[in-house]
């Protein structure tokens, strides 16, 4: 089927199955998967700056739902989010503007291509770092709590940052922190959403547990509250840079609404470290499907 | 979950695979006639707006995209209740 906003022609069932791979990892591991669909899109001809809007628009669909699940079950700090919000959508804005410049001197395939591969590497590395350490510390038992919550002086730290204004989170149990380093978190994620076309939840959600100090649950809902900001910002922006397909990211999200369901139901068949070991390989995957297509000059793969 | 101590879990199992290879069919039926109907008619207005009306185009990808997000989510919460996978979460 040919997309003529993208002028790119895709079979649409690979955009569902490419969909129904990204849900199934969300419901599964909480995850957006933008990293794999972008990856996947990419190699399927579609050209970058379509991979990064569309990427966002078919993740807005997917991620208002989720949010507004974990909302009723009170695990979003609305009040964190919000502040956050100021410095994601500047981030997501410098992102797309990044895109746009590298459009317009005809280098946004190489560059963002190549940096995705350097995420994608970085990803697949702390997945498998992490799972790693949680097989071993069933296995040995040997473990003291703090080690397994690693990076606790880190968040101390950045506690005792005190450039004002400080701003208290009581929901999130944050006593006092400056509004700067709330801002740079929402700075960075958006930065890589709006330039990558990715929620930006892998590197959100470590930002918010370990450098803010968030009790998972709610880190987990306050990142899909600023997934669901940074990607409806994102694929405005990109929309109305020309960088959007929306009905490609349609189809791809009629796959992505059944895979969320089936990744959260099997959630209590295949839970566990090793599982999660195992779909650590997923980003090393996208970014060899991405080398690939970054090597081979076209390299296109017709589906 | 008392329901679920009762039951041999091999039974479980094949009960979900069973419904969900319903589900799937039933699912893959309505995606059949979404991509004939919805797709065939959105494909030249959207077309238009993104040549002729790049901000109107923004906007009205946002509303088209975050309206078939609620929609489907309800309808494969619906598929799962009625055929009885969400028992399992």
């Amino acid at each position: 089927m040919e997309f003529t906003i993208a002028g790119v022609v895709v079979n649409p069932l690979y955009l569902v199955g490419i969909g129904f791979l990204v849900g199934v990892l969300g419901g599964f591991f909480g995850v957006g998967g933008g990293f794999l669909a972008g990856p996947l899109m990419f190699l399927a001809g579609v050209p970058m700056h379509f991979v990064v809007g569309t990427d966002l628009a078919h993740m807005t669909g997917k991620s208002i739902v989720a949010a507004r699940r974990h909302r009723m079950l009170g695990h979003v700090d609305v009040r964190l989010g919000l502040v956050m919000v100021a410095g994601t959508i500047i981030g997501v804005e410098t992102g797309a503007q990044i895109v746009e410049r590298l459009k317009r001197i005809g280098q946004v395939d190489l560059v963002i291509g190549w940096t995705y591969v350097g995420i994608l590497l970085i990803i697949g590395s702390f997945m498998a770092f992490e799972s790693l350490r949680a097989v071993r510390v069933i296995r040995t038992e040997s473990l003291s709590a703090r080690e397994v919550v690693g990076f606790t002086g880190l968040s101390r730290r950045v506690h005792g940052f005190r450039l004002p204004p400080m701003l208290a989170f009581p929901n999130s149990g944050i006593k006092s922190v400056s509004l700067w380093s709330v801002l740079l978190v929402g700075f960075i994620s958006g930065l890589l959403a709006g330039a990558l076309g990715v929620g930006g939840g892998f590197i959100r959600m470590p930002l918010l547990v370990y450098v803010l100090g968030l009790p998972t649950h709610v880190a987990i809902g306050t990142d899909l509250f600023e997934i669901v900001i940074s990607a409806a910002f994102g694929t405005l922006t990109h929309a109305i840079k020309g960088n959007v397909d929306v009905l490609m990211a349609l189809v791809m999200h009629t796959g992505a609404a059944l895979g969320a369901q089936i990744g959260a139901v099997s959630t209590r068949f295949f839970a566990g470290p090793r599982i999660r070991l195992l779909f650590s390989v997923l980003p090393f995957v996208g970014a060899i499907f991405v080398t690939v297509r970054l090597l081979s000059g076209t390299g296109i793969v017709h589906f | 979950m008392t329901g679920r101590k009762n039951r041999p879990p091999h039974v479980s199992v094949r009960i979900l695979i069973h419904n969900f290879i319903i589900e799937l069919v039933v699912y893959c039926g309505l995606l059949m006639a979404y991509f004939f109907l919805v797709l065939r008619l959105l494909a030249s207005p959207l077309k238009y707006l993104f040549d002729n009306h790049l901000s109107l185009y923004g906007f009205a990808a946002l509303i088209l995209i975050v309206a078939q997000g609620v929609l489907l989510e309800s309808l494969t919460s619906f598929l799962l209740n009625r055929l009885g996978l969400q028992r399992f979460e």
